[in-house]
């Protein structure tokens, strides 16, 4: 056997844990090796070689580019009418040029600057506010108790809870 | 599609076949098989050209040979074990686990009884081992596949389900103006339709049948009839 | 002697032929085939399931059954039923659909003579019209040589009565290779060559007659996808 030359690893290292992906990677070499020793006498060179220009189709459907033949006419199948015109924007769609965007970006910009702007302002100015300003802010709504005394603790299982 | 009308016999070669693959991929259809460098016929009946370089016969056939991606309607025969095993015309009967079908697991399993039609995407089709049928694509969503309840189901010919499904087939569109109806048509000549009410499901299911005799030729005709009859 | 059923046709000329594709609607394939007067039905069921006693699982295993007009195959029917077996089974591409099982049935209608090449020939057309792959087509051809010695190309049942010897050569459609011989009676070796030879020439018209049939079969489709075409134009 030519493998003999290849340095093998030995069975009590590929049944360690740790080992177990080289493992499968190993036996199936072994698997392709013996396989391959069965049938060396039938495969000659040109089965190897030889490049073929034919491919073999034995679907109609896909010959003949046949659709689905699921079909509803008519809101007979709601479901289904949705999933077919859905199919047919799909198919139009790779089809067609893409379609111009009826909001540009800047415009896009500014109207999410105008709706979302005084949360993400707010959560990033934070990250820039001196310990000063936090400290102000927070004797300054002292009632409104931003700090949860509780702290959190441990609860014991109710016994019974089986 | 361009339809040559050129007949071949089994065992015919089609040099023309040959010749243009020395230059590029061919793909072979069924009723074509190679021999080394050679292309046979296998079947009688028109050869078909798709462009680019698609070639199959589109010989006159009843008996459904499975095909890997083809959607079919089939019956589902028994339970075994974690398959079904459903009759789709083919000389095997198809199995298909029940975890082919969308949001099954183990603990919850489909619905299916023996006696019911559903309509599958072919998954495994070899000459050696049985046909694998699935019922949800390759995301796991049910798509237009699953149990087809109701309606009316009957047989054809293979060649009269694959006409009903070419792309440009003015017949369903033409059915459509009569009345508004449901449809499912599998690759292996097995038809399933559903209309509001059972004279008109009926009247639909004759009106393809007799396309068989017809050709889509007759269509205006076939649909003046169904509207008549309708009517009546 | 007067022979009514060949007096049309002459004697190196084969009868006329005439075949209606799928009679019946329950199987896969059939065919109502004539020579003159001798009619048989013909039918193919394909691949189907096999039973497990002749699963095979490198070829589709082949059926074929042979029904006199009336009452139960005998021993002639028996033999009748193997000849066009054997043909069918060099035929048959049984690679293609293993662990599966070919039903051929032929029915005789009626016998006016040269009704093994009749059976045969009906037993190719069915499977053509089955979509049964093959690897190629056959044609089985009857020939006599009658009390004067001349021959008679598919001769019809009147004209066999004083027949001396009687051939049935079969041939495929690409090599044109012998499927089958049968013989019987007394001839030298160099009639059976020239009979050879008259039917194999005899044969290429049969093969002419499948490709027609099978060409006006599809005919009809041919005129749909036309008016396909003409449709997805207009739109």
């Amino acid at each position: 056997m030519p493998a003999k030359s290849k340095p093998r690893l030995s069975r009590g290292v590929l049944d360690m844990k740790f080992m177990q992906r080289t493992k499968v990677k190993v036996e199936k070499e072994a698997d392709d090796e013996q396989s391959r020793a069965l049938y060396s006498n039938e495969i000659n060179q040109k089965m190897l070689n030889s490049t073929s220009n034919f491919i073999v189709e034995s679907s109609y459907s896909i010959c003949a580019g046949l659709i689905d033949g699921r079909l509803s006419f008519r809101g007979m199948n709601p479901e289904l009418e949705l999933l077919m015109e859905q199919e047919l924007a799909e198919k139009q769609g790779r089809t067609k040029p893409e379609q111009p965007k009826e909001v540009s970006d800047q415009d896009m910009a500014k109207a999410y600057y105008a709706n979302k702007a005084p949360t993400v302002a707010g959560s990033m100015g934070k990250k820039f506010s001196t310990k000063k300003d936090f400290k102000r802010k927070n004797s300054g709504n002292e009632s409104g108790s931003p700090h949860p005394k509780k702290k959190q603790q441990f609860k014991k299982p109710r016994s019974d809870d089986d | 599609m361009s339809t040559t009308s050129t007949i071949v016999m089994p065992g015919e070669r089609i040099s023309a076949i040959e010749e243009l693959a020395k230059s590029k991929r061919v793909i072979l259809g069924p009723g074509l098989r190679r021999q080394d460098d050679t292309v046979v016929a296998s079947k009688a009946g028109p050869l078909r050209h798709k462009e680019p370089s698609t070639f199959w016969v589109d010989n006159y056939q009843r008996r459904y040979i499975p095909a890997r991606g083809d959607l079919v309607l089939g019956i589902v025969r028994s339970k075994a074990g974690d398959n079904y095993r459903v009759d789709i015309g083919a000389a095997d009967t198809a199995s298909i686990s029940y975890l082919a079908f969308e949001a099954a697991t183990k603990k919850n399993r489909p619905d299916l009884n023996p006696g019911d039609l559903i309509y599958a995407r072919v998954l495994n089709a070899s000459a050696d081992i049985e046909p694998e049928l699935v019922c949800v694509n390759s995301v796991g969503k049910r798509g237009k596949l699953g149990v087809l309840a109701e309606g009316f189901f009957f047989k054809c010919t293979l060649n009269l389900g694959r006409m009903l499904l070419r792309e440009n087939c003015p017949v369903l569109a033409a059915l459509t103006r009569e009345l508004p109806y449901e449809i499912a048509v599998g690759v292996n000549g097995r038809i399933w339709l559903k209309a509001h009410s059972l004279r008109e499901t009926i009247a639909l299911a004759n009106a393809i049948v007799a396309l068989e005799q017809s050709g889509c030729a007759e269509i205006d005709k076939i649909c003046d009839n169904l509207g008549d009859f309708l009517q009546a | 002697m007067n022979l009514p059923g060949k007096m049309d046709v002459g004697k190196d000329k084969l009868r006329q032929m005439n075949c209606e594709f799928n009679p019946l609607s329950r199987c896969d394939g059939s065919v109502m085939y004539s020579q003159g007067a001798t009619v048989v039905i013909a039918a193919v069921l394909g691949p189907i399931e096999v039973k497990t006693q002749n699963l095979s699982i490198d070829g589709s295993y082949l059926e074929c059954n042979y029904r006199p007009k009336a009452g139960l195959p005998q021993v002639k029917e028996r033999i009748r039923e193997a000849a066009i077996r054997d043909v069918l089974e060099l035929a048959l591409l049984a690679e293609a659909h293993p662990r599966s099982k070919m039903s051929v049935q032929v029915q005789e209608l009626e016998d006016r003579g040269s009704i093994d090449a009749c059976a045969v020939n009906s037993a190719c057309l069915a499977m053509l019209v089955g979509g049964l792959p093959l690897k190629y087509s056959f044609a089985a051809v009857h020939c006599i040589i009658n009390e004067q010695g001349e021959y008679v190309l598919d001769p019809d049942q009147s004209e066999t009565l004083h027949q001396r010897a009687s051939f049935t050569f079969a041939f495929d459609s690409v090599e044109g290779n012998l499927l089958l011989v049968q013989t019987k009676g007394a001839f030298k070796i160099a009639q059976f060559n020239d009979i050879e030879c008259l039917c194999r020439a005899a044969s290429a018209e049969i093969f002419q007659f499948y490709r027609n049939q099978v060409a006006k079969y599809h005919g009809r489709s041919e005129a749909i996808a036309e008016k396909e075409e003409d449709a997805s134009m207009e739109t």
